[in-house]
């Protein structure tokens, strides 16, 4: 039998265990510090971003595609309408808008449900990183932000460091006040 | 009368004068022996004495050495007395090792006076080996001397130069130089009277006032002397130098007492030493005269000597006489000897002369009997004559008769032989002939039986090749079976492990929807505030399980993969190789019925072969006899044709014999009848 990797998975079962039992012990007993911020990161194309978590209502799973309808006459990056407890929320390829380039959808992809201003629109992302939390030391020079791709640099709030890994902060506030995105019709 | 007398005393006389030889040489043998002897023992002596004066000289000299306190002399004086006493004792009482008798009473007087020397003599040496200690001492203590001096020396001249540079008192400054002068006069009085080269006590003496003197100088620099007017110096430097100084001469004071106290027994030893030089002379005296003494009376022996060389010279004269009288008595025996000896040998010439004809053949000739030497010889010569005649004259007639009958059956053998030699040659080519068949029959034979033996190794061989291909097949056919269970067996493995995919995907979509619902809680938790930020953390820490979980189960699902793909490849192979088992299979099969045809061929031919083998073998058997028989004949005539060659031979022999007995015998001359 050919093995693709030397752990075996009831060791890493094992250790799942393990670290459980440890961090559970721990969290209760640390008292943790608060940060400055905190949000949700994820992915698109190379990119790694992240999204204020106030401005986050939920996560959904790559099972949002199943029941999407497709809105006729609508820009491409709009890949349709689908529905949230009743409520109608527009879903829009986070990728497609900013490269030109649709997003292959997997079972990592994601949609990030956002809120702002009570408007409510749904993000396809390719993956997501979980809660990032940074403080006012991991904040990076704004001139940095010149060095990003230039299709992100204007969604661009702030530019963060931490553990050797740049974080870009993605303003919903400089989306939704994006004429361009605003007008979502194809003609 | 007189002259039988004078021969009596002939054989006697060599006898005596032989025991007087031997006499005289016996006595001028143990003469010479015993006057060596003698004067071997007085070399001894004289040589024992020689080293008595070696000792003597030895022990002045250790003496000497050891006043000088020398260690290695003491042991060595103690030696060379004990030596002196030793042969000493040797000379007065002999000694039972090397069986040297004591010396002579005439010489006994000058070993008492030696021994009167020596008993003053060991005294003195006594008193000096009783003295080592104290005068080892001595030596420690004036060594101490030497070497503290040397500091005092360098000391006091220091203080003359403070002295001279304060410009002290003139009187001062002569007196602390004088110091130095005094330190020089001790260090000398303590090496004399160490090494015990002067007067001793006149050294002691001098030593005391000198060390009394630099005491007395050195308080007085202290505390000033009106008697001498010498000032107290008031230099501090100088004082506390001239106090060090006093500190340091007060061990020299010390030492010094200690010298006084063991002065006495070293003046003793000094007159030991002194004593043992001047006696010296008259023990070494003694000893010399001992010797003269032992050399007069080796001179003594001497005509011992003489006397053993007087018996040798009678000796010689004695030996000298006793050859002349043995070579006379010959000379007369040898004459008497010769006389009777000429009478014999005429007698016997005469004989010679009258059988000298009877040897070259005449039996004419008669001898004649005379009295005398030859008488019985004469006789026995006539009668074997007589005897001769009668024998030639029988020879002749016998010889003449064989040798006719001899030459006719030697005539008729010859023949005989060549008509045998014929026969024998015939039958040699036919015996030949027939060995040959028999050789080829017995060959042909041979052969047979080894086709027999090779045909029914063939069958076996071929029977145990079907046995062994018919196991192949059954062990094939059970490999078929086994084969096919395994395949089914991981073909169910293959089907397990698809299940266990199943399963791990359900486990991957649990854990994903875990992640975002952990994720969601975290968002929902950190929305909230202070109040949902322990809450975040945890829901945190379960969206990093869960994602652990859906990495793990990547893991599951790769190995299960592989495991699959494994499975599939085990049951192709399985399969082909269960193909080919079954045409292995049928292969052994049909090689299994070539051998079985073999088998068959190969029992029908070892029949034949051996029908073949047994119809030669009987062949074989009655050639062999016919070739036996035909031996016996050849044998036979062999034997004949033998028979007669020796017959010729030995009948031309027996003719010639016959003949040459006929000419021997005509050399006899007989008388004419």
């Amino acid at each position: 039998m050919q093995s693709i990797s030397t752990t075996h998975p009831l060791q890493i079962l094992t250790e799942l265990e393990t670290a459980c039992k440890l961090h559970q012990a721990r969290s209760t007993t640390q008292p943790s510090e608060i940060p400055l911020w905190t949000g949700l990161g994820f992915r698109i194309a190379e990119l790694s971003l992240c999204i204020n978590s106030k401005f986050i209502e939920e996560v959904l799973d790559s099972n949002f595609q199943s029941n999407l309808s497709s809105v006729p006459g609508a820009k491409t990056w709009l890949r349709g309408l689908t529905s949230l407890r009743g409520q109608a929320l527009p879903v829009i390829d986070l990728q497609q808008y900013l490269f030109g380039q649709n997003s292959l959808l997997t079972t990592a992809s994601r949609l990030l449900v956002i809120n702002y201003s009570n408007i409510k629109i749904g993000l396809i992302v390719n993956n997501t990183y979980g809660l990032k939390r940074f403080e006012t030391k991991d904040i990076q020079n704004p001139e940095k932000i010149k060095t990003l791709p230039l299709e992100v640099q204007k969604y661009i709030a702030q530019v963060f460091l931490s553990n050797k890994q740049t974080w870009i902060e993605f303003s919903i506030k400089n989306l939704e006040s994006d004429p361009n995105f605003l007008n979502a019709a194809r003609f | 009368m007189n002259l039988f007398k004078n021969k009596k005393w002939q054989a006697k006389k060599p006898a005596v004068v032989i025991g007087s030889l031997i006499l005289c040489l016996l006595i001028m043998a143990s003469l010479l022996i015993y006057s060596s002897t003698l004067s071997n023992y007085s070399k001894e002596y004289i040589n024992l004495t020689s080293k008595l004066n070696v000792d003597i000289l030895k022990i002045i000299k250790h003496a000497t050495d050891s006043e000088k306190a020398e260690a290695s002399a003491f042991p060595k004086l103690f030696e060379s007395k004990e030596n002196f006493g030793t042969i000493l004792n040797t000379l007065s009482h002999g000694d039972p090792n090397t069986n040297l008798p004591a010396t002579p009473a005439e010489n006994q007087v000058n070993i008492s006076k030696i021994n009167k020397h020596w008993g003053d003599y060991k005294k003195e040496i006594e008193t000096i080996l009783s003295a080592e200690k104290t005068i080892r001492i001595t030596k420690k203590f004036s060594d101490a001397i030497n070497d503290v001096m040397p500091e005092i020396s360098n000391a006091s001249e220091s203080l003359i130069t403070g002295l001279i540079n304060l410009k002290a008192q003139a009187n001062l400054i002569f007196v602390a130089s004088h110091q130095l002068l005094l330190a020089q006069r001790i260090t000398t009085s303590i090496n004399q009277i160490q090494q015990q080269s002067q007067d001793t006590n006149f050294n002691l003496d001098m030593l005391i006032t000198d060390t009394a003197t630099f005491r007395n100088v050195l308080e007085s620099m202290l505390k000033g002397n009106k008697s001498t007017g010498l000032k107290r110096i008031k230099n501090r430097g100088l004082r506390s130098e001239v106090e060090s100084l006093l500190l340091q001469f007060e061990t020299i004071e010390e030492l010094v007492i200690r010298v006084q106290e063991k002065t006495p027994q070293l003046v003793g030893v000094q007159k030991a030493t002194n004593s043992l030089i001047s006696n010296a002379d008259s023990l070494l005296h003694s000893i010399n005269q001992l010797a003269s003494a032992y050399e007069k009376s080796n001179d003594k022996f001497l005509i011992f000597d003489i006397i053993a060389y007087i018996f040798g010279f009678i000796a010689l004269i004695l030996f000298v006489s006793l050859g002349s009288t043995i070579n006379k008595a010959t000379q007369e025996r040898l004459s008497f000897e010769e006389e009777s000896n000429k009478k014999n040998l005429a007698t016997i010439l005469k004989l010679q002369n009258e059988i000298l004809p009877i040897a070259k053949g005449d039996l004419t000739a008669n001898a004649t009997v005379t009295p005398g030497i030859t008488e019985s010889i004469a006789e026995a010569v006539n009668f074997s004559i007589a005897a001769l005649r009668k024998l030639v004259t029988d020879i002749n007639s016998m010889s003449a008769l064989v040798s006719d009958t001899a030459e006719e059956t030697q005539a008729t053998a010859i023949h005989l032989s060549r008509a045998s030699d014929k026969q024998a040659q015939q039958l040699t080519i036919v015996t030949d002939a027939i060995y040959s068949i028999v050789q080829s029959f017995s060959n042909v034979a041979k052969q047979a039986e080894e086709s027999s033996q090779l045909a029914n190794q063939s069958v076996d061989m071929a029977e145990q090749g079907g046995l062994t291909v018919r196991n192949t097949i059954k062990g094939m056919q059970t490999i078929t079976e086994d084969i096919h269970e395994a395949s089914n067996r991981i073909k169910r493995l293959g089907e397990s492990s698809q299940e266990i995919g199943d399963i791990v995907e359900l486990i991957k979509d649990i854990a994903d929807q875990t992640n975002i619902l952990a994720l969601n809680a975290a968002i929902k938790a950190s929305v909230a505030g202070n109040e949902g930020q322990d809450f975040t953390v945890v829901a945190d820490e379960v969206q990093q399980l869960a994602e652990r979980v859906t990495q793990a189960t990547q893991k599951i699902e790769s190995l299960v993969q592989s495991i699959q793909l494994d499975t599939n490849q085990a049951v192709k192979s399985m399969e082909q190789s269960s193909a080919d088992v079954l045409h292995g299979t049928k292969i052994a099969e049909a090689a299994g019925d070539a051998l079985l045809r073999i088998e068959t061929v190969s029992a029908h031919l070892s029949d034949f072969i051996s029908k073949v083998a047994v119809a030669t073998s009987s062949l074989t058997d009655t050639s062999i006899e016919v070739s036996k028989n035909m031996e016996v004949i050849k044998k036979t005539t062999d034997h004949n044709l033998a028979g007669t060659k020796q017959t010729a031979a030995l009948t031309g022999k027996l003719a010639e014999l016959a003949k040459e007995q006929r000419l021997t015998v005509n050399g006899f001359k007989l008388p004419q009848t």
